[in-house]
């Protein structure tokens, strides 16, 4: 029961015990975090691989995504049916993602399956076969996707937002392609995706559950040592988003409004990122009881909800928010997220908003963590972003050392209301375009 | 609903000591004034998930009073004499806690999930907000204007919702679930403070309410802090809950709708069913069964032969909801892909239910079936308010806790025959709704 030890540490006062992550060597050198937690009879495991969409050749947008979907599709001697059937059949089930700068992968598996789900993945990762048929049937699904969602007015704000931010720069682009990039991408295209990005060199393995160490590193071996050594090499260089103020309106005929706005935000690797963390929660990361959700919500009424976060892909940093508003309203829920902006760059944020913040992020830390695939998946994240393995015991530390004096440096630091800029898709009434909104790319 | 059969089956699993599962049961105990309350001891992690259900929901709210459930659970965060507006939530977060609402056709339930030391002040907060509600006009009305900027956002900004909105009204005709649980616009529009105040003085009451807890608690800590906080609060008389009975169908129902925020064509067909509350109800396994085999997973028959086989849709499947007081309903789904219709997916998809009904499932793929639905007991306790939820759903349409315990048995149980007999009971045209959703061109 050490984790429930551990969790009990966290969530009492500060103490020096935490979540004993370990680092396990596989015998031919592969790295995974594992936590041992036999309190119930799963194992969970999840991987993630440097590229992803940021990888794709202009004009061939979604090649990742589609290549990447492709992998559980069929693999090793298995054709899609028979690979789905093995998965159902021991209850594992496996998901494989493309985002833009990682691809991320895992399982949970009942212990028992443990090794059968590792040796599947294995498969998916190596040896996807890639069969025609499964290509175009996949290309289909996802232009089914595509076309539904170039009517949903919050994937048109999305994608509007970060052309505008990022003109030349793969952020700009959609992840998923669109209908005429897709088209063009080959089964050619996706298997040479596969053999150039799917490499050992940038694997981040993290595994929970109920399996001892010594079994995960032979396991290791088995289902990552036939990767090839090394990806291909990418540069994609690092760019904040171009965010000036502007004000981008798409018209869709809906009685609602959807707004994503936005300014630049932090990389995860500032010294100040955690104060920008803590700012965020108090002026609209926090759902209820965050400043925004206070006043345009509570008080007055104009929206069902309305959220801000800050976003740290590799190559960035963004500080976004999304809102929705019926028509009518819409223009008041903006001048009401710019004031708010301007008060926080302003008057800064109380020694009470503060120690609110810190005592629910220290205090609700711990969730992360209620499942297993969610703690494969923090183990993961830390080492993307080369927190350290001890990271879960430092945490509420550097959370608890922000100051009020931090906070209000950073507000001033990164606080634009000068740059926040919105789009908005709908019919909105009095809000006034600066600039015609650039077609989308790809 | 399958995740819904997941999570009941396991509450009945319970908690493993060993790698090996263990069945363990939930502990319950009743309080002087009617409470039921439900413990779930899970300390994997310490921290607990508290779930008040109150057993009023959408479908016994007074006609011309649409919404009104929805309205009051709002409101349930707008404070008591001694936890001002909206303090609800901040209290939660300051202690590190989550805590949210929902309202069912069924029930409405509210759940926090907090460090399990800070037990003792949820169950204050609860209870104080179970009795002492304080609303005033000056709260009440921008809650009214979330509500319409919700329905804005959840149906009147999505045509599928607003076609899955029509397709209820049809599949039901008499019974209340053909309402929506957030009401209609114009309706929502009149509700009143002194409504929602008369839904609550009518349903939240300890007799008609289930605590449950699940997480790092057990009995001993739980009961004596339950009878502290809710064992003051008097019983109320609760109206008996009254539901009518739906008539005959009589001739299979379809609807269309147009629109330009479509992009892809889809097609979905309900059927009324029984549910565990409802109708034949021993028949809620085997549509389990049914709903998996046909069309649960990528291996189904209906996945196979629409997505795999043939060139012709993008997805295809089938589900069924046996959680409800009333009738239940079984589902079909399919989208053609680009180039085909949603005529030649339907043909294909009326082919395959004729086969079914005509032939049967095979042996193997009822087996198959059962085996997959019963294997997520391996993740019965990889989560907080699971347990918490499936047990508080059970209870709150009036079944037990033994009833929930055996369904793995009951899956088990199903045969073959069952499933074929369930098939030809539910899936009837004239008992059927389908509704076809267009993507219209941009003028």
């Amino acid at each position: 029961m050490r984790f429930a030890l551990v969790f009990l540490s966290l969530l009492l006062p500060l103490s020096a015990a935490a979540m004993d992550a370990q680092r396990i060597e596989s015998p031919s050198g592969l790295v995974a975090w594992f936590v041992h937690d036999p309190t119930i009879p799963v194992v969970a495991v999840e991987v993630s691989i440097a590229g992803g969409a940021v990888t794709d050749p202009v004009g061939k947008e979604g090649l990742a995504v589609l290549a990447v979907d492709l992998l559980t599709e069929g693999a090793g001697p298995y054709d899609g049916q028979a690979f789905a059937a093995l998965l159902e059949d021991k209850s594992i089930s496996i998901q494989i993602n493309a985002g833009s700068d990682f691809i991320r992968g895992g399982f949970r598996a009942p212990s028992k399956n443990a090794a059968e789900a590792f040796r599947l993945l294995g498969l998916a990762l190596a040896e996807p076969r890639f069969a025609a048929d499964d290509v175009e049937r996949v290309r289909q699904q996802l232009l089914s996707g595509l076309t539904r969602e170039e009517r949903d007015p919050r994937t048109l704000a999305t994608r509007a937002w970060y052309a505008a931010a990022f003109p030349e720069h793969p952020y700009g682009r959609p992840s998923k392609g669109s209908p005429t990039s897709l088209k063009t991408v080959t089964r050619d295209d996706v298997v040479a995706f596969s053999k150039a990005r799917i490499a050992r060199e940038s694997l981040k393995i993290g595994v929970v559950g109920d399996i001892d160490p010594a079994t995960v590193g032979r396991l290791l071996d088995e289902t990552f040592g036939a990767l090839p050594a090394k990806a291909a090499p990418t540069e994609v260089k690092t760019m904040p988003p171009l965010a000036a103020g502007d004000v981008l309106v798409i018209e869709r005929p809906v009685p609602q409004s959807v707004v994503l706005f936005g300014q630049p935000g932090i990389a995860r690797s500032d010294p100040d990122f955690m104060a920008a963390f803590i700012l965020n929660h108090i002026v609209g990361g926090g759902g209820f009881g965050s400043r925004l959700m206070s006043d345009i919500r509570e008080t007055r009424g104009l929206t069902y909800g309305i959220y801000t976060y800050l976003s740290t892909p590799k190559r960035s940093g963004l500080w976004l928010g999304s809102v929705s508003a019926d028509n009518a309203k819409v223009a008041e829920v903006i001048r009401l997220v710019r004031e708010s902006w301007q008060r926080l760059k302003d008057e800064g944020v109380t020694a009470a908003e503060l120690d609110d913040a810190k005592r629910y992020m220290t205090g609700a830390y711990a969730r992360n963590f209620a499942t297993s695939r969610g703690i494969a998946g923090q183990l993961v994240g830390w080492q993307e972003e080369e927190m350290g393995i001890d990271y879960f015991k430092r945490r509420n530390a550097l959370v608890e050392a922000v100051t009020l004096a931090d906070l209000n440096r950073v507000a001033k630091r990164l606080v634009e209301p000068d740059k926040l800029m919105f789009v908005v898709v709908g019919k909105p009434q009095g809000v006034t375009p600066t600039r015609p909104t650039p077609a989308p790319r790809s | 609903m399958r995740t819904l059969g997941f999570l009941l089956m396991l509450a009945a699993l319970g908690l493993a000591r060993t790698a090996e599962a263990q069945v363990y049961q939930p502990d319950t105990f009743k309080l002087a004034n009617g409470l039921e309350v439900v413990v779930v001891d899970n300390p994997r992690v310490p921290a607990v998930a508290v779930m008040v259900w109150y057993k009023a929901g959408s479908a016994d709210e007074p006609l011309g009073k649409g919404g009104v459930a929805h309205f009051l659970e709002h409101l349930m965060f707008k404070g008591t004499p001694t936890v001002g507006a909206g303090e609800y939530a901040r209290i939660i977060g300051r202690e590190g806690g989550s805590q949210n609402a929902f309202t069912s056709v069924d029930y409405t339930g509210y759940w926090a999930e907090v460090a399990s030391d800070r037990l003792e002040l949820v169950l204050k907060l609860e209870a104080d907000r179970m009795v002492n509600l304080e609303l005033t006009d000056a709260v009440v009305l921008p809650e009214r204007d979330v509500i319409l900027e919700e329905r804005s956002q959840v149906v009147d900004s999505r045509p599928s919702s607003q076609l899955g909105e029509q397709a209820r009204a049809m599949l039901y005709q008499h019974y209340p679930y053909r309402l929506p649980v957030i009401g209609w616009r114009q309706e929502i529009q009149k509700l009143t403070r002194e409504d929602a105040l008369t839904w609550y003085r009518r349903h939240y009451t300890p007799n008609n309410a289930i605590l449950v807890v699940a997480g790092d608690v057990d009995v001993a800590r739980l009961k004596p802090l339950a009878e502290k906080y809710f064992g003051p609060i008097p019983a109320r008389a609760v109206p008996e809950r009254w539901r009518p009975e739906e008539p005959p169908a009589r001739a299979a129902r379809r609807l269309t709708m147009k629109s330009e925020q479509v992009g892809t064509a889809s097609l979905s067909r309900t059927y009324q069913a029984p549910s565990y509350r409802y109708g034949d109800s021993g028949q809620a396994y085997a549509l389990q069964v049914l709903a998996e085999l046909f069309g649960g997973s990528t291996t189904s028959r209906l996945y196979r032969q629409m997505v795999i086989d043939q060139p012709l849709a993008t997805s295809s499947g089938a589900y069924y909801d046996a959680s409800a007081l009333g009738p239940g309903s079984f589902g079909l789904y399919t989208s053609p892909r680009q180039g085909r219709t949603v005529e030649e997916a339907e043909a294909v998809l009326d082919a395959a239910l004729e086969k079914l009904l005509a032939d049967g499932p095979t042996e193997d793929e009822v087996a198959r079936a059962k085996q997959r639905l019963a294997a997520a007991a391996a993740f019965a306790r990889d989560s907080l308010r699971g347990p918490a939820q499936a047990l508080g759903a059970a209870l709150a349409i009036g079944r037990t806790i033994e009833d929930v315990e055996a369904w793995p048995k009951r899956i088990e149980a199903v045969t073959r025959d069952e499933v074929i007999a369930a098939a030809k009971a539910v899936l009837k045209p004239e008992a059927s709704v389908t509704a076809i959703l267009l993507p219209k061109p941009t003028s």
